[in-house]
């Protein structure tokens, strides 16, 4: 690797000083040796299992299948759940949500799957995706929906709770069961983005299914149960990767 | 990502073969990858022994993740990716180990020959390093031990250009600093010698 120690980057900030220490560094004898024994305990260590492997997909196949994935969730469980919401929501109303929750999956999709893979470019930032998509989510429905409360809130706002968790929960272990072919670190971001991608697709059923087209309901007990899931997500990929720690 | 050095065109081909079940590929991609990495661990706080249970613990993982390796897409990000996670979760690791440890009264005799000078200290440059926060250490590391360029840092750190430029600056900054003070110590010890 010579070459690579050796070879002088543009654009880096230079410092003679900094760069005299730096180099006496890497060429001392402490850091630059390395025994070859080492390097053939290494080789030993891995030679045993290596078998052929197939690389991954790339990117756009990976985010084509959580696409698909959703697509095949939402129309699989609208028939059963029922579409009574689409015909009380207004025209405008509509196309917020469908706008919103559309583009939220579409760019959680992405996120994924540069997660599933070590050093990819991160096009579409995890954070800053479920903030944009959180954002757009309550002031989309702050400013379309109107803001009454019309039968009982809280015996009439579970059941959308609870529908949201039955959907959002299953979608996310089939979304797990893809993301582990790669994601060789799990964390809290991972677990984020899979619940966040699965609450997406869980508020399209919840939201055609809705008889509660209002503001304060919407925010309570879709968005707020979808942020409660996220967080959830979020714990689940911090318990795994400490799981993964051996003690 | 524009221009691909022959270096790493060679380093890919290699990647491929080790994918491919080459035994061969793997050794020669061991030989040239390991010592890079070793300086890394070294370099990132280290002893010489946890950088070396570093390295072989990042190349277990290297091989169970070999697959999530695109042969169109440049090594050294997913290499140095994969070592960074290594280092986290090592230092995760030693963090709890720690926590569980009890702390003993006195240190026993035997311990105190193998405790560094100051003077040995001073001249240590790892102790420098070691001073930076975590991102700018690993930063300046990646850019001078693997020769990675900016680009390839942020992918290996899942940050921005503007972001890796901002640390090197810092972290150029800070050591200058460091060193001038180093310098101004010794000069001030120097009468009294």
């Amino acid at each position: 690797m010579s070459n690579h120690t050796g070879r002088k980057i543009n654009e880096q900030p230079s410092d003679s000083l900094v760069e005299r220490r730096l180099e006496s560094w890497l060429q001392s004898e402490a850091n630059a040796g390395m025994s070859p024994v080492t390097q053939d305990k290494i080789v030993r260590m891995l030679r045993p299992s290596i078998a052929a492997v197939k690389p991954i997909s790339s990117q756009r196949r990976l985010t084509a299948i959580f696409l698909g994935i959703v697509v095949l969730f939402v129309a699989a469980a609208i028939p059963v759940t029922g579409w009574m919401g689409i015909h009380l929501m207004t025209g405008a109303q509509m196309a917020c949500m469908l706008a919103i929750l559309i583009a939220g999956a579409v760019l959680l999709s992405f996120s994924l799957a540069s997660l599933m893979v070590p050093g990819s470019p991160m096009r579409f930032p995890l954070s800053g995706v479920l903030a944009l998509s959180g954002t757009a989510l309550i002031s989309g429905i702050a400013l379309v929906f109107p803001w009454r409360i019309l039968g009982p809130f809280l015996a009439e706002g579970w059941r959308c709770a609870v529908l949201e968790v039955a959907i959002a929960v299953p979608a996310a272990i089939l979304l797990w069961l893809v993301v582990r072919r790669g994601a060789p670190f799990p964390g809290p971001g991972l677990g984020a983005a899979i619940a966040g991608l699965s609450v997406l697709l869980a508020l399209m059923v919840v939201q055609s299914q809705c008889m509660f087209p209002q503001a304060p309901h919407l925010l309570v007990w879709h968005a707020g149960i979808a942020a409660l899931l996220i967080i959830c997500g979020a714990l689940a990929g911090l318990a795994s990767r400490r799981f993964r720690l051996p003690a | 990502m524009g221009d691909t050095t022959a270096d790493d065109r060679e380093l890919r081909q290699l990647m491929s073969s080790y994918q491919n079940g080459d035994s061969e590929g793997l050794e020669e991609l061991v030989r040239r990858i390991a010592p890079v990495l070793l300086r890394y661990f070294v370099g990132s706080c280290a002893s010489p022994n946890d950088a070396e249970d570093l390295l072989q613990d990042c190349w277990m993982r290297i091989h169970r993740s070999r697959h999530t390796y695109r042969p169109s897409e440049p090594l050294m990000p997913w290499i140095f990716a994969i070592a960074r996670h290594t280092r986290l979760d090592g230092f995760r690791r030693r963090r709890r180990l720690e926590s569980r440890e009890l702390l003993v009264p006195e240190i026993p005799e035997h311990m105190h020959g193998s405790t560094p000078q100051p003077s040995q200290q001073q001249d240590n440059f790892d102790a420098l390093l070691e001073k930076l926060p975590d991102g700018q250490r690993d930063v300046i590391i990646m850019l001078k031990v693997s020769g990675m360029s900016l680009e390839e840092v942020a992918l290996a750190t899942s940050s921005t250009v503007g972001a890796v430029k901002q640390k090197a600056h810092r972290a150029y900054l800070a050591l200058r600093r460091a060193l001038q003070e180093r310098q101004k110590n010794v000069q001030s010890y120097r009468p009294q010698d």
